[in-house]
């Protein structure tokens, strides 16, 4: 329902997506997703998002992990780790916090979208989120 | 699909360490998610290496240690926003505390020292020190945040230094004349020369120069600033006349006394006044030849028992008009400039002169 919801609004915004754009949203991206699959190591965020989006959306390893950490020290995440052979993988999940943090944030983009859609004059009269 | 040998995945891991990924979380997620795209991405025949050399630069701009940095980074900078935060409101109550200190201290109203001290913590103590820790984020070179920083500490030391000086600590002046000078002198030019080749920066490095140089300029000049000169020449002029009077209420002592010239008591009187006077004139001597009081002291020791002496024989003659000397303020004579110090010592002599005309007055008037 919000992977949706969220789609339908990055659509709005350009079908090329910048960095730029994708940096200030990966945030919310990775919560929402987390919300939706319970649990998710950081290849299979990377290759969800390519996947849903067509391509359109491909999150870099280089902004990913920095923010996957940073959302673990603040307490949004936890992990769990398994060892596949040699390696680590790491599974990520929200915790409670986590939980509120993403509904915040989504609401919070669905209604920043809605007032770009009418600040950029793509919808004629300014709606509710 | 391409499932990895033991030796491969060791090689990239070591090849991730080699490159700059310290963290060994960071390493485990960074390794597990190359080798998920090896497994899922690649094709059978091709190269291991040639594969892995190709994939590598998906993860950075220039090189794979930026992706440890901007970690470390966000892990660092959690409290970023509440330090700017911080910084915000305590810039807001530095100004607040300032203005209304300024305006209670106009308007005589209790609490202004309060609020400007409160108003100098907070800036010196809270502002200052998180700019530091905010501009050393900033994505600016590294010789500029050293600069920057330099800079924010001498501001530190200087607004302690005013603080200091409101409070009556020591050092105050230290604190504010070596900040003011290393400012105006070293900071200064060297911010000027590191920020001046860079055209982006050049005019407002020359403004914020000029800027600063004045500041400081004007500051510095202030602390090496003695009293004023019109000042200077007042205090010499109130010797002068002080010195001129005491000579000649002596010289008509000198008159006065030889009417006494059995009195023993008198006689005794005018030695020891002319003692003291003396070692008075010596000690005035000296600090108008060296210009200063430093030395002072070690005369001012040994009059002790000159003064002792003679503030005996005041009381001992028990005449109301006459004053004892009191030594205390000498003591203190190496505090004050050398134009006061005389002062003060020629009021001394003057006083030695009147209480000796004042007794030899008074046995005139007996007879």
């Amino acid at each position: 329902m919000y992977k949706t919801r969220i789609l339908k609004i990055l659509m709005y915004i350009c079908p090329m997506y910048s960095s730029e754009l994708i940096k200030g949203t990966l945030k919310t991206i990775v919560l929402n997703l987390l919300r939706d699959k319970g649990r998710m190591y950081g290849y299979e965020i990377t290759a969800k998002v390519k996947e849903l989006t067509e391509g359109k959306i491909q999150i870099t390893e280089g902004a990913l992990y920095p923010t996957l950490h940073s959302l673990e020290k603040n307490g949004e995440l936890e992990t769990e780790k398994e060892f596949i052979g040699k390696r680590v993988r790491k599974y990520y999940s929200l915790t409670s916090q986590g939980q509120e943090t993403a509904s915040q944030k989504v609401n919070e983009l669905a209604d920043f979208m809605n007032t770009m859609k009418f600040l950029l004059d793509l919808e004629p009269k300014l709606g509710n989120a | 699909m391409h499932s990895l040998s033991d030796v491969e995945v060791d090689f990239i891991e070591s090849d991730l360490k080699s490159r700059g990924i310290v963290s060994e979380d960071l390493r485990d997620n960074l390794l597990d998610h190359i080798c998920c795209i090896i497994e899922n991405e690649k094709r059978e025949e091709t190269d291991f290496y040639e594969y892995y050399d190709r994939i590598l630069p998906r993860f950075f701009k220039k090189e794979l240690s930026e992706i440890q940095t901007e970690t470390d980074n966000l892990l660092k900078f959690k409290n970023f926003y509440i330090m700017k935060k911080i910084l915000n409101y305590s810039g807001a109550a530095t100004v607040v505390l300032t203005i209304l200190g300024a305006l209670f201290k106009s308007f005589h109203l209790p609490g202004a020292g309060i609020l400007i001290i409160l108003g100098g913590f907070s800036f010196s103590i809270i502002y200052l020190p998180l700019l530091i820790i905010l501009k050393l984020k900033d994505e600016e070179s590294k010789i500029d945040k050293l600069v920057q920083s330099f800079g924010l500490i001498l501001a530190i030391f200087l607004t302690a230094g005013v603080l200091f000086k409101i409070m009556h600590w020591p050092y105050a002046n230290n604190l504010m004349f070596y900040s003011t000078l290393l400012f105006t002198f070293i900071f200064v030019p060297v911010y000027f020369i590191t920020r001046f080749r860079n055209p982006e920066k050049k005019f407002n490095t020359a403004v914020n120069s000029v800027l600063m140089i004045a500041v400081g300029g004007i500051f510095y000049s202030m602390f090496d600033m003695s009293y004023s000169k019109k000042y200077e020449q007042l205090m010499v002029a109130n010797h002068i006349y002080i010195h001129e009077n005491a000579e000649k209420l002596r010289n008509s002592n000198k008159r006065l006394l030889q009417n006494e010239a059995t009195n023993s008591e008198a006689q005794n009187f005018h030695q020891l006044s002319q003692e003291l006077n003396n070692s008075i004139e010596e000690m005035v001597k000296k600090i108008s030849e060296s210009n200063s009081t430093r030395d002072v002291l070690q005369f001012v020791n040994s009059m002790d028992e000159k003064v002792n002496s003679y503030n005996i024989q005041v009381a001992e003659l028990n005449i109301q008009e006459l004053s004892a000397i009191e030594i205390k303020p000498f003591k203190r004579l190496n505090e004050v400039n050398s134009e006061l110090a005389i002062n003060v010592l020629s009021r001394t002599q003057q006083q030695i002169a009147v209480n000796e005309n004042c007794y030899l007055t008074n046995l005139l008037a007996q007879k």
